[in-house]
């Protein structure tokens, strides 16, 4: 019963929650979830972005519809997520990043993101991706390259899906290797815990 | 130096006939003008690649498979236009490479 890795047994309060945050998440992303195609979902959301490009011609402003599309999805993604993977109340926003990155994006995006530069007072981490599905083969055209966060999507997804369990966040991007930094890092930070309340109108 | 677009252009009559005469994508030297060699290389989608060389440059058919690689990495970019100019630098200092790798002119 204490320190079995593999066991699948939550309620064992023995196990280290990252080491289990993680074999939780890979058995999720190995039996509970349905494939897709990569390249499909590549260039799927590939044409989406260059569509928007298109329509609205400023970088901003993409940036902030991938956003808001982003928060539609979290909303709902977060009841899905609940649902498959079971999760209780985390104990410390820090416990949050942990959940996220390992059982978050391990379900949705077969990916975990490393955390890093997690602030004193554990209100801010970073989430630093090594790989980035949606952006295989994608390269920025020169305006798009001081302009553009090509995953801002993943900023309202975080947004919108921790809004609905009461903590409201603030996510950007910091840096983003389509435009030539090092690495992809996207910056998070908790802005208040919301008191439970009646829910506002779907915007 | 000028010519080449001339010799590349004029030799790409012959590679639309060509290329129907055979189903492999490779068409090796489809005209000469001069010491002038023209390789041709046709993919499943119509687009040609031609290279002008002299005739001793080495492994031309490694080249064109490799560089179709990077064609294809280049047309799932979203932001690429699909008849358009290649204008990434990346895929210039790619072509460059696999150039120095198999041609030794």
């Amino acid at each position: 019963m204490q320190g079995n890795p593999n066991s699948n047994n939550r309620s064992t309060a023995a196990l280290p929650s990252g080491q289990r945050a993680k074999q939780t998440g890979e058995d999720i992303w190995k039996s509970r979830t349905d494939k897709i195609n990569a390249e499909l979902f590549t260039l799927t959301y590939g044409s989406l972005v260059a569509q928007l490009v298109k329509d609205y011609e400023d970088y901003i402003e993409v940036n902030a519809q991938l956003d808001k599309m982003g928060y539609n999805m979290g909303c709902r993604l977060i009841e899905d997520f609940i649902a498959k993977s079971g999760m209780t109340k985390c104990g410390s926003f820090v416990e949050t990043a942990d959940v996220i990155s390992k059982i978050g994006f391990k379900m949705y995006l077969g990916i975990t993101p490393t955390i890093t530069n997690v602030s004193p007072d554990g209100k801010e981490f970073s989430l630093v991706f090594e790989e980035n599905p949606l952006a295989e083969f994608v390269e920025l055209p020169d305006e798009a390259v001081r302009e553009l966060w090509y995953s801002n999507v993943l900023c309202g997804v975080l947004r919108g899906a921790l809004e609905m369990v009461l903590l409201q966040v603030e996510c950007q991007f910091v840096s983003d290797v389509l435009r030539g930094d090092e690495s992809t890092e996207m910056k998070v930070k908790l802005v208040k815990v919301l008191d439970e309340e009646v829910p506002a109108a779907d915007e | 130096k000028h010519l080449n677009q001339f010799i590349a252009h004029s030799a790409l009559d012959i590679v639309d006939e060509a290329m129907w005469g055979t189903n492999q994508m490779y068409l090796k030297v489809v005209d000469r003008f001069n010491d002038h060699h023209v390789s041709a290389y046709v993919t499943p989608s119509g687009a040609k690649f031609m290279l002008i060389h002299e005739a001793s440059t080495g492994d031309v058919r490694s080249f064109f498979t490799d560089l179709h690689e990077l064609y294809v990495k280049v047309m799932m970019n979203p932001f690429s236009e699909v008849n358009g100019a290649i204008d990434s630098h990346q895929f210039d200092v790619k072509v460059r490479g696999i150039a120095r790798k198999y041609l030794s002119g």
